[in-house]
């Protein structure tokens, strides 16, 4: 979808961005990375022509960037930055509605588009549309700052480190929510981020970039899996086992469980099944309780009901989370099993075993 | 030592008590009911007089009993509550008219028996006046919004506002001039305006395109600010002399300007002047508003598909315009007192009165052109700075 064609880029003697080939797949969410100065956002600006290359050519579907007007090309691209860049006289509708007004779209198409836009958002219309971007806090404006990019519905959305200077709890909701609008609105995204993390978390594709020139360009396993680039093992890091698991997540371990109905306590201690160390507890409507460890106290117990180990809510995880998440919690916890929750049901465990010793993961 | 912490003491409860604001109220105030020289009896217009203290005027017991007063409204506006301080305001209005009012009845009593006699504020008033103007001036920087804002300037102004329209002060020499001139003053306030308001409209039309060119152009611009610095430092007299000379010299070429009233003289060097006065002003504020836009809200307005013009209008000329309007503030408020001073090369205006009162050594006819001047200047100053606040308040980068 977008092609790199040996496009270079000096400043008078300074080469920022040198012979730089490779293109960007429809649908995908590539991700350029790299330390600063290593020309990341200049090879981003030059996709909607904020930044015009010395040599090369970009195509968007074949056809040269140069041979629209910049101001026609923008419109049709999504541009998000770091410092969200919202226009502070405008309200929040007004902002949402600039690049549709310089498209001149009607009224009424503008007023759908930002109500669309709004819930895809998940932000209440009647609380959010009249106010300024001085009243909202950093995720509520950078969410606003997606939404304003995503107006004209562009195929493609450039963002420039969009969540750098966001906390880390408000940066890793807003990276969810990219993840799940990509999943449903499927733009080629570039992202431009020199966080490793976010990187591996998002990517479709990473590119990575030092001193103006690629390095790599592969899917997020391979760059992680690269032992042989230096620069690239260093930019990784160590830790390059644990980065693995924020690419996998819960659902794709989850394994079978034993459980026992509250009601069943008394019956269940009379005929234990020897195999299991513990069994997770569920109360009449299937909702998680605690877990029973399933030794021999249970058989002098008077009352087998206390014996239950309850307030386990630290533990519960829902399939969604990374694997990274799932070793977080039972590091924190000091178990080696947790339980799988969804919608307040337990659907099934997941143990340290299989965290460590999955396949996708060597 | 008991005597010194004792004293020490008293220092203390009494700067807890007042603050230094409320102190210089009240010294200037107790000034001017003490002052040897409340008003001035003159047997006629021009010749000198003899000052009277306010106790000839009003009664012993009424000045303390305004002395006390003074002191419960200082009181009143310490809780920086809105009801106390209108309260507080109102009062001091109150006692402001009350002496006015006095001094007025005084001078009715005076003509009546010589109609030559003149009776002028003198500086023991215009103490009382200054200091609680002072005191409004503090108390009203407490409350934000302009509605707050306007109820307290009405409570402390209407009460004066009132004897002068029932005529109260009419036989005040002050007054005397303002009826013999009156067919004059307001044609010469309307002037006022037209040459100040409209020197900076000028600056305004013709500094913005300029400002807004030179911010991209760094050499350029040091060198506009170069040139209007310099206009800046010559004195206003001095600037209207020199365009005397040209003025009268194109003039001299082209006699058909002369029907329209041009000349070396008069309102055309008023208006070129105070204009060159105000661009500095207008560009600087235009062009370090434009300038201080965000760059990343310019860079999103580019990223967005907006052209040049329209990043300029609809994003850096909005977002400057506190910026902009303050300049346009400070040019108004300083072309309104220098057009008093125009008169002298006959551009008409308030200043009239001044030099007229200057050359017949009539202290109330310069009263008459310099008083209307300073409250036209601190009209214009407020109502801009209401604009200003506004402007920022809708164009807050952070919050608030």
């Amino acid at each position: 979808m977008i092609k790199f064609e040996n496009v270079s880029k000096a400043y008078e003697e300074n080469n920022v961005v040198k012979n730089l080939s490779f293109e960007i797949k429809k649908g995908e969410l590539c991700v350029l990375i790299g330390p600063s100065g290593c020309g990341k956002s200049t090879t981003l600006k030059m996709i909607n022509r904020l930044v015009e290359p010395t040599e090369g050519a970009i195509t968007i579907e074949g056809k040269n960037v140069r041979d629209f007007k910049p101001e026609i090309l923008r419109r049709r691209i999504g541009y998000v930055i770091q410092n969200i860049g919202l226009f502070p006289h405008l309200s929040v509708k007004e902002n949402i509605s600039v690049v549709p007004k310089l498209l001149k779209w009607d009224k009424d198409k503008i007023d759908k588009r930002v109500s669309e836009l709004m819930h895809l958002m998940g932000m209440q219309e009647s609380l959010f549309l009249k106010k300024h971007p001085s009243e909202l806090s950093g995720g509520q404006a950078q969410r606003i700052g997606v939404a304003r990019a995503l107006a004209a519905d562009p195929d493609i959305v450039l963002m420039d480190e969009p969540f750098g200077a966001l906390d880390p709890i408000t940066k890793s909701g807003l990276q969810n929510e990219i993840l799940r609008l990509q999943r449903k609105v499927q733009k080629t995204i570039v992202f431009v981020t020199h966080d490793i993390d976010e990187a591996v978390k998002l990517a479709d594709r990473i590119a990575v970039m030092n001193e103006g020139k690629l390095v790599a360009y592969d899917k997020p396993e391979a760059i992680l899996n690269n032992k042989e680039n230096e620069f690239i093992k260093k930019f990784v890091g160590f830790d390059r086992a644990l980065k693995k698991l924020t690419r996998l997540y819960v659902e794709d371990f989850i394994k079978p469980y034993k459980s026992v109905k509250t009601a069943d306590l008394s019956e269940f201690a009379k005929r234990r099944i020897e195999s299991e160390i513990f069994v997770w507890v569920l109360d009449d409507n299937g909702e998680l309780k605690g877990w029973l460890n399933n030794d021999d106290s249970i058989d002098f117990a008077e009352n087998i009901e206390n014996l239950v180990v309850t307030g386990i809510e630290n533990l519960q995880i829902s399939p969604g989370c990374s694997l990274r998440d799932a070793l977080s919690v039972m590091m924190s916890e000091n178990v080696v099993t947790l339980p799988v929750v969804d919608n307040r049901k337990l659907i099934g465990e997941i143990r340290l075993a299989d965290i460590v010793g999955n396949e996708k993961n060597i | 030592m008991d005597l010194l912490t004792n004293k020490a003491y008293a220092g203390l409860v009494f700067r807890k008590l007042l603050d230094k604001n409320e102190m210089i109220f009240l010294f200037l105030f107790v000034l001017g009911l003490f002052s040897g020289s409340f008003i001035v009896e003159k047997p006629n217009r021009l010749a000198g007089g003899t000052p009277l203290a306010l106790d000839s005027v009003i009664s012993d017991i009424s000045i303390i009993a305004a002395a006390i007063i003074a002191l419960i409204a200082v009181l009143l506006s310490k809780k920086k509550n809105f009801v106390y301080t209108n309260l507080s305001l109102l009062f001091l209005g109150l006692l402001l008219s009350f002496f006015l009012w006095q001094a007025g009845d005084y001078a009715a009593g005076v003509t009546s028996d010589n109609d030559y006699a003149r009776i002028s504020l003198s500086y023991g008033f215009w103490f009382l006046l200054g200091a609680c103007y002072f005191f409004y001036i503090y108390n009203i920087n407490f409350f934000s919004g302009a509605f707050y804002r306007f109820l307290l300037s009405i409570s402390f102004f209407l009460p004066l506002t009132v004897v002068f329209a029932a005529g109260f002060a009419d036989k005040l020499s002050l007054l005397i001039e303002f009826y013999y001139n009156q067919d004059r003053f307001f044609g010469e306030v309307l002037n006022h305006f037209k040459i100040a308001y409209g020197a900076v409209a000028l600056a305004v039309i013709t500094g913005f395109p300029v400002a807004v060119f030179i911010t991209r152009n760094k050499k350029l611009s040091a060198k506009v600010f170069n040139v209007l610095g310099i206009l800046q430092t010559i004195p206003s007299i001095a600037l209207f002399g020199f365009l005397m000379i040209p003025l009268a010299f194109i003039v001299n070429i082209f006699p058909v300007l002369g029907k329209f009233g041009i000349s070396g003289i008069g309102w055309l060097p008023a208006v070129i002047a105070l204009y060159l006065y105000s661009l500095l002003p207008v560009v600087i504020n235009v062009f370090t508003g434009i300038k201080s836009v965000p760059s990343d809200v310019v860079e999103a307005a580019r990223g967005m598909g907006m052209g040049k013009y329209q990043i300029l209008f609809r994003i850096k000329i909005l977002l400057s315009l506190p910026v902009i309007l303050n300049g346009i503030r400070v040019a108004l408020v300083q072309s309104v007192g220098n057009t008093a001073v125009a008169a002298l090369i006959g551009a008409g205006g308030l200043g009239v009165f001044i030099f007229q009162g200057l050359g017949q050594s009539a202290s109330d006819l310069i009263l008459l052109g310099a008083i209307p001047t300073i409250i036209i200047a601190v009209l214009t100053d407020s109502f801009m700075q209401i604009l200003v606040d506004y402007t920022k308040k809708k164009t807050a980068y952070d919050k608030i």
